[in-house]
């Protein structure tokens, strides 16, 4: 320690408020520090105030905090892994390169139709594989794709795209169902965007297209949703009457093809995405939404023998975590009975 | 640190997550845009692994990171601003409403408080930051914002005195709520 107590005999509130080794012992409590400053207060005693009002104010300074999803740093984590092992592969490669070849030149002085061979099998093995995800329902599944992109696919849902991903070549996801996309930035120069620097999500009706960003698909019984949380996408649409448009965070769209119907609104994103942790938020729904939405994602047909039912809206956020809760807060409200018939639940009047 | 020294992918991966969360939240004060601050993780991490063999002393690595990690972004978000032409100063703004009171205080209080911290600086902001959220030394904190120790002492001074100055209330407040033992 550097001081003795008698050092601090004339500090008033100020004096301890920018002293380092006071500050420390706010920040840092340890049994040095504390030791020291209950010494001071016994033998200082009239400091008694002067020292608790500083350590007050500085304990009351505190910061909001912005700390990213953990699927957000798995992701990166996944980027850097795949950075370093790039950076380190060039030796390698070489030394495979120039195995391959000297094998290839011992087999050709053997027998040309081996070569053939080999060029049909590296031919084969350069072809772009489609590759195939799909969630059974109820299941929400993480898809990390070679970019280190994250989909996540809601139940009932199916990505495809292509597994070589090269970076000449744009990004392309075909997409049927629902899914949250947090999309890996590749663009360095914004009045140049690179080819490979595309990201786009087709659908059976629009193409979205993406720089960096996190947005949330949904597209059920013909009816498509885009909703963006950060950065920015173009959505065109299959239909060529309609004009592209250009999302911002917090902005969505619904779109219904067979009547060239669209709406642009603005929302709170994080809502359409709350599946991603098996929750849904629904504002002032109807009983129709909510029995649509347990549908398309559980795979159960629900009945409502009262069908008048349908249209009655249900008041406030509402937060479902699982059918068995969704379906146990619906009969509460309709007041009705759950009667589960294999594949089918039967919501009776009591 | 050794287990990274020698190439280990575990321990740097368990490294590298912590500081993600770390750097992220420090680069969220400076701007919204995620996916720059993740870049600038990425380009020090990179180049981090890469002179791994050589590093600093272990008990600057955490400053060390830090400050590199500043530098980058600033660099990154200096860029970024002259393409998309954005107006503002030569460095990014640390804004006050990062700035959060902890304790229960009556609405005029909080409004004075937040008055206090809009009056100072981005650089006050970020020192006081630095200093009491992220506990670190004046002497880090000289590293990191590229000035020299006596010049923090002096940033940090003028903040709190700041903060004092603009609290005549709020200390007479603080008094009479002055019902606990310091020692806990």
């Amino acid at each position: 320690m550097d001081f003795t107590t008698g050092y601090y005999a004339t500090f008033e509130v100020e004096d301890f408020l920018t002293d380092p080794f006071f500050q420390d012992w706010v920040i840092h409590p340890d049994k040095e520090n504390t030791f020291f400053w209950e010494q001071f207060v016994a033998e200082y005693p009239f400091k008694k105030d002067s020292i608790a009002k500083a350590k007050e104010l500085l304990e009351s300074i505190s910061f909001k905090e912005h700390f990213p999803e953990d699927h957000e740093i798995e992701a990166a984590l996944h980027w850097q892994l795949q950075a370093i092992r790039q950076e380190e592969a060039p030796v390698g490669i070489a030394a495979t390169r120039s195995f391959f070849s000297v094998n290839a030149w011992k087999l050709a002085a053997i027998c040309t139709g081996a070569i053939a061979f080999i060029t049909v099998l590296v031919f084969y093995m350069n072809k772009p594989e489609r590759v195939y995800f799909k969630t059974a329902y109820g299941e929400i599944r993480k898809i990390v794709l070679p970019d280190s992109s994250v989909i996540i696919l809601n139940g009932n849902s199916s990505i495809a795209y292509n597994s070589k991903w090269q970076s000449t070549k744009a990004r392309e996801i075909w997409l049927e169902g629902e899914a949250y996309f947090n999309v890996r930035h590749l663009n360095k120069d914004t009045l140049a965007v690179q080819p490979g620097e595309r990201f786009t999500v087709h659908t059976s009706d629009m193409n979205v297209e993406v720089m960096g960003t996190t947005f949330n698909v949904r597209q059920r019984r013909g009816k498509t949703e885009v909703v963006l949380e950060t950065g920015s996408v173009r959505i065109s649409f299959i239909n060529a009457k309609q004009q592209p448009v250009i999302l911002k965070p917090g902005e969505m769209i619904s779109y219904r093809q067979q009547q060239n119907q669209l709406a642009k609104d603005t929302t709170i994103a994080t809502e359409y995405t709350a599946w991603k942790q098996r929750k849904l938020v629904l504002h002032d729904p109807t009983v129709d939404e909510i029995v649509q939405y347990l549908e398309d994602n559980f795979g159960r047909k629900i009945v409502l023998e009262n069908e008048s039912m349908r249209h009655r809206k249900i008041e406030g956020p509402i937060l479902f975590d699982n059918l068995d809760d969704a379906l146990f807060i619906l009969s509460t409200v309709l007041n009705t009975k759950i009667i589960k018939q294999d594949s089918t639940i039967i919501l009776r009047p009591r | 640190m050794k287990n990274i020294k020698e190439g280990d992918f575990k321990s740097y991966s368990a490294f590298y997550t912590g500081y993600f969360r770390k750097l992220y939240n420090y680069g969220k004060k400076f701007t919204t845009d995620g996916g720059i601050i993740e870049d600038a993780i990425q380009d020090i991490f990179l180049s981090f692994w890469k002179n791994r063999s050589n590093l600093p002393a272990a008990e600057t690595i955490n400053s060390y990171l830090i400050s590199s990690f500043r530098y980058t972004l600033f660099r990154k978000l200096k860029q970024s601003r002259n393409i998309t032409d954005f107006t503002g100063g030569d460095e990014p703004d640390f804004s006050a409403d990062h700035f959060l009171i902890r304790r229960e205080m009556d609405a005029e209080l909080r409004q004075r408080f937040y008055v206090a911290i809009q009056a100072l600086t981005p650089r006050q902001r970020e020192a006081i930051f630095l200093r009491f959220y992220e506990g670190l030394s004046y002497e880090e904190i000289a590293v990191i914002m590229n000035i020299t120790v006596k010049a923090t002492y002096k940033i940090m001074a003028r903040s709190l005195d700041a903060l004092k100055e603009m609290l005549p209330v709020s200390l007479a407040m603080l008094l009479m709520l002055l019902s606990r033992p310091i020692q806990n």
